[in-house]
């Protein structure tokens, strides 16, 4: 899910471990009876049918180190998994892909579950980051939509399995296109139309993702590392530039839900959050074609304790725990069985909104992917943002 | 000194000389060392010594020998510059004003220039960002008075302004500390012997608060050279200054060699500054 939300998440990040802070303190007054509150249903559960969620407990550790992107996980969930299984869940926040690899790569990080991005798959891999999953562990994967399995970064589902996915395109405010519904990337890159907003336009803060719609709206591909193309994809930015209130890849979505911004670069799921507070606000995918992206569940190869971290994959992917996380996120849940049990005020935002990802739409999309000759992207960025 | 007194310093200072080896020596070297190797796709480095990096950050793009490093750098100095003046400019008469206060009522005014501090940074810039924001809070006071609303959000203006409140404590501090120290006598006394107010201010009060000055000076140019936060939030992203290629190069491009290129030219070109600005101070003061 990129970089999308560094800043903005930092003051729930406060809030969040004031909170903490606090019911440290509060629980630290009566240990005691807290912890039987944990440990009794962790028991009572053993007598039920629930045994088979949670494997063979002399197996199981008793805590399990979760490294995950901030606010992409239901906190039920994690306390519904605690009291089935008695395994308490530590998580950790990353604000990026390369942050979270960083630390896996240092060793003995002590996660146990990380959730990298597509491209990071692929990276991690190559390095031999990840363990291979044993999916004898994982009966659950009966439950995931084969469309999003075998993708280019792990053909084999060897080292990930699919968590979230989403996809990249345009969101504006409709009060601000009456005379018509944009289609295309024209409505940010031809300067005459993007400049009829000018100061209320956002792009991604994303090299990959700000080119690379440049790059598509040229008629290229997102992955292309032709310089003639970057030089003209580059000379669309700084145009485009002129008119930009900024590039946000990290709360965009507040921007639009206050009417800060009408025209924003955008990923599905944020745009879902801005159209939760602001029913003017619609996305599509243009016609030249779209970006999307697949967050993934896998396990770092020095985790301490792999098989708890597969059975949590595996309740994970049971299709109301799926269902439950794509609800909350806003974001598409790759479990095929999970579909029929999603909200239904979630799904009436999708398809009012233009965030239905249908076999048409699909087609149009491409993933971004990474090799020695992407760094040209780099080159391309810095010149676009020297200026 | 005898070889005991030797020893004993030696077992004395060992502490501190660890301490600096180990996360001051060894870090700057493995950047000098990094920036020379090649760089690993997908983030490290491949053990090939040569000198791409560098290459790259002085090569001259084909349209002129201003490359887009080059103006990243000029600009972060030249926002340094301008935050630390500005900074002086405001700080000055407030620490005069601070240290010319009873006890009393001076560190009430020193608390009040640290409580900033208490919060965490980044919601302080955001809160920035809400006052300056198109709808925020300065332009909804400007339009309840039927002033013109101010575009500043997205602006280097903004950035500037970002800039000198984060800095403006570390500016203060210093300068109260020396003017603190000043003895008032020696300014009657320079004005019973006949000196005008601006002569005294250049002759006595100017030299001897100038270490107030440098200190200060010091504090607030680096770590706004190397900014990244600020431009990114209130300068909305649009221009890069050095903190920001950084991030980048560490970042999405994996290119630790590269980047490290930048720290350690970065690097050079600051203490190359601050020699220069020791060296003038001393001047000055003979």
């Amino acid at each position: 899910m990129k970089e999308r939300k560094i800043y903005g998440q930092k003051h729930y990040l406060t809030v969040l471990l004031t909170l903490l802070v606090l019911t440290i303190l509060a629980t630290a007054c009566n240990t005691p009876t807290t912890e039987k509150k944990t440990v009794e249903p962790a028991k009572s559960d053993e007598s039920t049918a629930t045994v088979g969620r949670c494997g063979d407990k002399s197996k199981l550790s008793k805590t399990l180190h979760l490294f995950n992107w901030a606010d992409y996980m239901d906190s039920e969930i994690i306390t519904q998994f605690e009291t089935e299984c008695g395994i308490k869940i530590v998580q950790n926040i990353f604000s990026s892909n390369e942050d979270m690899m960083a630390k896996v790569q240092a060793g003995n990080s002590g996660y146990d579950l990380i959730v990298p991005s597509d491209y990071m798959v692929e990276i991690m891999a190559e390095h031999g980051l990840l363990a291979e999953l044993d999916k004898t562990n994982l009966p659950n994967i009966k439950n995931l939509n084969q469309k999003q399995m075998g993708m280019y970064y792990d053909p084999e589902n060897k080292y990930s399995l699919p968590y979230l996915w989403g996809v990249t395109g345009i969101a504006y405010n409709v009060k601000s296109f009456l005379n018509g519904t944009p289609d295309s990337w024209a409505v940010l890159f031809d300067s005459k139309q993007v400049c009829e907003h000018k100061g209320f336009v956002l792009m991604l803060d994303d090299e990959r993702d700000a080119i690379g719609a440049a790059l598509k709206y040229l008629g290229y591909s997102f992955n292309d590392t032709d310089p003639t193309h970057h030089e003209k994809a580059k000379k669309i930015l700084l145009a485009q530039k002129e008119c930009l209130a900024g590039y946000n890849s990290d709360n965009f979505h507040q921007a639009l839900a206050s009417e800060e911004v009408v025209l924003a670069q955008a990923w599905s799921g944020n745009t879902t959050l801005a159209r939760a507070e602001n029913k003017n606000i619609k996305f599509f995918i243009p016609k030249e074609g779209g970006g999307i992206w697949q967050d993934n569940l896998a396990i770092p190869v020095d985790a301490l304790h792999k098989y708890t971290a597969e059975l949590f994959i595996n309740f994970l992917l049971e299709p109301e725990i799926s269902a439950k996380l794509s609800n909350y996120t806003y974001y598409f849940t790759p479990n095929k069985a999970a579909e029929s049990l999603l909200d239904q005020n979630f799904h009436d935002l999708l398809e009012s909104g233009g965030m239905i990802v249908d076999d048409k739409i699909y087609s149009r999309l491409e993933w971004i992917k990474r090799n020695k000759d992407t760094i040209i992207f780099s080159d391309t960025w810095t010149a676009v943002k020297a200026q | 000194m005898t070889t005991r007194r030797k020893a004993y310093l030696a077992i004395l200072l060992s502490p501190g000389a660890l301490w600096l080896f180990v996360f001051f020596v060894l870090p700057t070297l493995l950047i000098l060392i990094y920036s020379f190797l090649e760089r690993r796709d997908g983030g490290g480095v491949i053990w090939n010594f040569g000198m791409a990096a560098y290459l790259k950050l002085f090569s001259p793009t084909n349209d002129s020998y201003i490359n887009d490093f080059l103006i990243i750098f000029l600009r972060s100095f030249w926002w340094a510059f301008l935050t630390t003046v500005i900074c002086l400019l405001i700080s000055y008469p407030l620490a005069f004003y601070i240290a010319r206060q009873p006890p009393s009522t001076r560190s009430f005014l020193l608390f009040l220039v640290m409580i900033p501090f208490w919060t965490n940074f980044l919601v302080r810039i955001y809160a920035w960002k809400f006052i300056l924001n198109n709808n925020g809070l300065l332009n909804s006071i400007l339009s309840a008075f039927n002033l013109p609303r101010l575009a500043l959000i997205n602006t280097p203006i903004a950035v500037l302004i970002g800039l000198v409140y984060v800095s403006l404590p570390f500016m203060v501090l210093p300068l109260y500390a020396s003017i603190g120290k000043l003895d008032f006598s020696l300014i009657e006394a320079g004005l019973d012997l006949g000196a005008n107010y601006f002569q005294v201010f250049r002759r006595i009060f100017f030299p001897l608060t100038m270490p107030g000055i440098i200190a200060g000076s010091v504090l607030v140019f680096i770590p706004v050279a190397g900014q990244y936060v600020v431009p990114t939030i209130l300068g909305g992203g649009k221009v890069a200054m050095l903190g920001n290629i950084l991030a980048q190069q560490f970042g999405p491009d994996l290119n630790w060699p590269f980047g490290s290129a930048i720290s350690v030219v970065f690097m050079i070109l600051l203490m190359m500054g601050i020699l220069f600005y020791f060296r003038i101070e001393q001047e000055e003061a003979i």
